[in-house]
């Protein structure tokens, strides 16, 4: 089990280590596809993205092709995220002459993200689902860490806002239980993230 | 106690507003700090989204090949379009094959929409013409709708769009004649009974084994619709690049409107490009000059276009639908009026001899025995084997091959029962081994390669052959995908498959459709 981002990424460089690298799979592949289909791409092609995104990235973190004294990682896997992606939009205009004819994506992606403005709008899409990936890693590791009634109570009371009385009856617990719950529920979160989120700048 | 069903479940709708019954306490332990609400709110988009993302949804409408799906037997993907994928699927009791168009879920959410989908394709299923896709039915399971419909063994127009414009030669005019008029005659049964089509485009042109066109997807566009309201904004309905300037406009359509998109396609299939082609544009730049650039004349990318031709797509394409052939009937008569003068085609669909693009490899599988299929697809699994060397695909590899032994048997009910079962499990073994193998591996094309191949064996297995051929076809893609990825030579490998494909066929002349005998093991032995 990895405690941390570092110390995941370094066991990722070991080829026998294949729990390293399923914890890294479960970890980043979300954000990956998500981003791939958010940049306008089918489900199928996101899908290809994503299986050449992992390729590319183990096969460099194995070369020690990252090196966190040069960046962030977050900003290192979004390098090839991001260059997957307008490859893959690239032989997608290849193939479909008129870009309209694309799968319900809206407007040209693909000269939006190639002039700056642009770019920077897929630098926002990725900060977010980096985020929104990371937090869904939190939950399933915090899901397991505090147990069913605790995580319940505070799905129910903390993200639904079904009122406090209800969830205790629900569950059989005392109201202010849900309170405990919800506090010690957020904290596991806060400290599995500090963990696996980026080293800040400088 | 014993937890009562939540009457406000998790994922409801409406979850009350917060704070409505302020909780004893809330004042030390409900109020949030603004750090923590933050953190809330990104957690619930968390999980709204996984409750909502399509590929999560949609893997529920996906049906496994062997399983049972209204009555039908499953069998391969054929494709997948914006709001459904397609099946090639088989009666068990009449034993006749179909196609089964079973439905994304974002489709089935508004009740409405689906009301007046199911009458308009009720009323579609009614008409019989040569040249319309026959409806079968509509079957039903649980939460998943299809429908099902007659399976054509050919490729869409789009198909051949796509190609012609690869090879750089433009559409024989006879051919995009004789096309055009039968997509008329079969938009025209339907204008005949009041019915409007409103998404005519290339891809819902199919052809059946013969080479006869029919025109596929009647009233469908009605469901995006649906989802576009649903979803609100964002989403955009089909393509526009074929759509009539009402339909841009939302206003009314009619059998006009349908004349219109088939002229846009007809302009698409002589200059091998579109009325409206705006470099890198938005959708809503096709639909502003659908509403009010004139169109072009086709003759400027196509010389020998004939001037009645030309004159009619042009008519086709006026703004005003009172101008255009009123329905597509009249539209099919001015063509055939006109085809009069066309010298007819000289058959040159050349058939390339080499094994290049799935499309090929699938046709030239097919006309071997079941055995070879498997045994073709297998090798082609076992060559990027080497990049893995994993246990479990090698299982998922070895059940294929097993599977070869399966195709032997004799036709009788416990055989046959048998052999399903089989599948079965042959199916859900590869898939464990390669979904398993897939968190872990490098190379997760390889394991596509090895599943694809297993899916082979099993549909050779049931006597798909067809089915067999495609899935040995795709097998053999992701194995080329897996080799590229690992840097490694694709030419080899094509070249490798070519020769065992010769070999194969040699052996397996004269036992067609077939199990035959087993192959002999040293004649692929490199
Ligand atoms: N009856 C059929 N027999 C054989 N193939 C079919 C049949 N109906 C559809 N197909 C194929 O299935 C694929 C998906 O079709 P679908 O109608 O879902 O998508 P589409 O027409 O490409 O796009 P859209 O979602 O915009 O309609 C297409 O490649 C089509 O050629
Ligand atoms: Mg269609």
């Amino acid at each position: 089990m990895h405690t941390t981002q570092t110390s995941l990424l370094w066991a990722v460089r070991d080829p026998a280590d294949r729990e390293a690298w399923i914890s890294f799979y479960r970890i980043y592949a979300p954000m990956i596809r998500q981003f791939a289909r958010r940049m306008g791409l089918s489900e199928a092609d996101s899908e290809d993205v994503l299986q050449e995104v992992m390729v590319l990235a183990h096969r460099s973190l194995r070369d020690g092709g990252y090196d966190p004294a040069r960046g962030r990682f977050r900003n290192w896997l979004y390098g090839i995220a991001r260059n997957r992606s307008l490859m893959a939009l690239r032989a997608r205009r290849r193939r479909t002459r008129v870009q309209c004819t694309a799968c319900g994506d809206g407007p040209d992606v693909l000269g939006q993200i190639e002039d700056p403005a642009g770019d920077q709008a897929a630098a926002e899409i990725w900060r977010q689902e980096w985020r929104y990936a990371l937090l869904g890693a939190a939950l399933e590791h915090v899901r397991a860490e505090v147990g069913g009634k605790t995580f319940e109570a505070f799905v129910d009371h903390a993200i639904h806002r079904v009122p406090v009385e209800t969830v205790a009856a629900r569950l059989g617990i005392a109201p202010s239980s849900v309170y405990v719950y919800k506090g010690r529920v957020l904290e596991a979160i806060r400290e599995w993230l500090a963990r696996f989120e980026d080293v800040p700048d400088e | 106690m014993t937890p009562e069903p939540d009457p406000t479940p998790a994922g409801s709708a409406d979850p009350p507003p917060p704070e409505v019954h302020p909780p004893p306490g809330a004042e030390q332990a409900g109020v949030e700090s603004p750090e923590d609400a933050a953190l809330l709110e990104d957690l619930r988009t968390v999980l709204l989204r996984e409750a909502t993302t399509t590929t999560r949804a949609d893997r529920q409408t996906e049906l496994p090949c062997g399983s049972r799906f209204g009555g039908y037997i499953v069998g391969r993907l054929i494709g997948e379009g914006g709001m459904a994928r397609v099946y090639a699927a088989r009666d068990p009791l009449s034993d006749k094959p179909a196609a089964l168009k079973v439905l994304k879920p974002e489709y089935l959410a508004s009740r409405e929409m689906l009301e007046r989908f199911w009458r308009e394709a009720g009323s579609m299923a009614r008409i019989r013409h040569d040249n319309v896709v026959g409806i079968l039915g509509f079957p039903q399971e649980g939460d998943i709708r299809a429908i099902a419909m007659e399976l054509l063994a050919g490729r869409s127009l789009r198909h051949h769009l796509d190609a012609a414009r690869l090879e750089g030669r433009p559409m024989p005019i006879a051919r995009a004649v004789t096309w055009a008029i039968q997509a008329a005659r079969g938009l025209a049964a339907a204008h005949a009974v009041g019915m409007v089509h409103r998404d005519v485009k290339p891809s819902n042109l199919l052809f059946d084994d013969a080479g006869t066109l029919k025109v596929a997807d009647f009233g469908a566009i009605l469901l995006m619709e649906g989802a576009t309201w649903l979803t609100g904004v964002g989403k955009q309905i089909g393509t526009p690049a074929y759509m009539s300037p009402e339909q841009c406009r939302g206003e009314r359509v009619t059998p006009a409107s349908d004349v219109y998109s088939l002229g846009a396609t007809l302009f698409e299939m002589v200059t091998g490009r579109l009325p409206f082609e705006v470099e890198e544009a938005s959708p809503l730049a096709v639909m502003l000059k659908h509403i009010s650039e004139p169109a072009p004349d086709p003759r400027t990318w196509r010389e020998d276009l004939p001037r009645w031709l030309a004159t009619l797509i042009s008519r086709c394409l006026s703004k005003d639908p009172q101008s255009r052939y009123p329905e597509c009937g009249a539209l099919a008569d001015a063509l055939q009026a006109g085809a009069g003068g066309v010298p007819a085609e000289e058959e040159s669909i050349a058939s390339s001899p080499d094994l290049i693009d799935t499309e090929t490899v699938r046709r030239r599988l097919a006309e071997l025995s079941h055995r070879a299929i498997i045994c073709w697809a297998c090798r082609c699994a076992r060559r990027v084997q080497a990049l893995n060397e994993d246990p479990r695909l090698e299982r998922a590899l070895a059940i294929a091959e097993s599977a070869a032994g399966d195709a032997d048997a004799d036709g009788t009910p416990e055989s046959i029962g048998r052999m399903m079962r089989r599948i079965q499990t042959l199916r859900g073994e590869s898939l464990d081994a390669a979904y398993a193998a897939a968190d872990g591996l490098a190379s997760p094309a390889a394991v596509e390669a090895a599943k694809a191949a297993a899916a082979a064996a099993s549909c050779a297995a049931a006597r798909c052959i067809e089915d067999a051929a495609a899935d040995a076809a795709f097998a053999a893609r992701r194995a080329v995908s897996a080799l590229h990825l690992a840097g490694r030579s694709v030419r080899a490998f094509w070249a490798a498959a070519r020769k065992d494909y010769r070999r194969l066929r040699e052996f397996s002349a004269g036992q067609t459709g077939t199990v035959g005998t087993p192959i002999p093991p040293d004649l692929l032995d490199d």
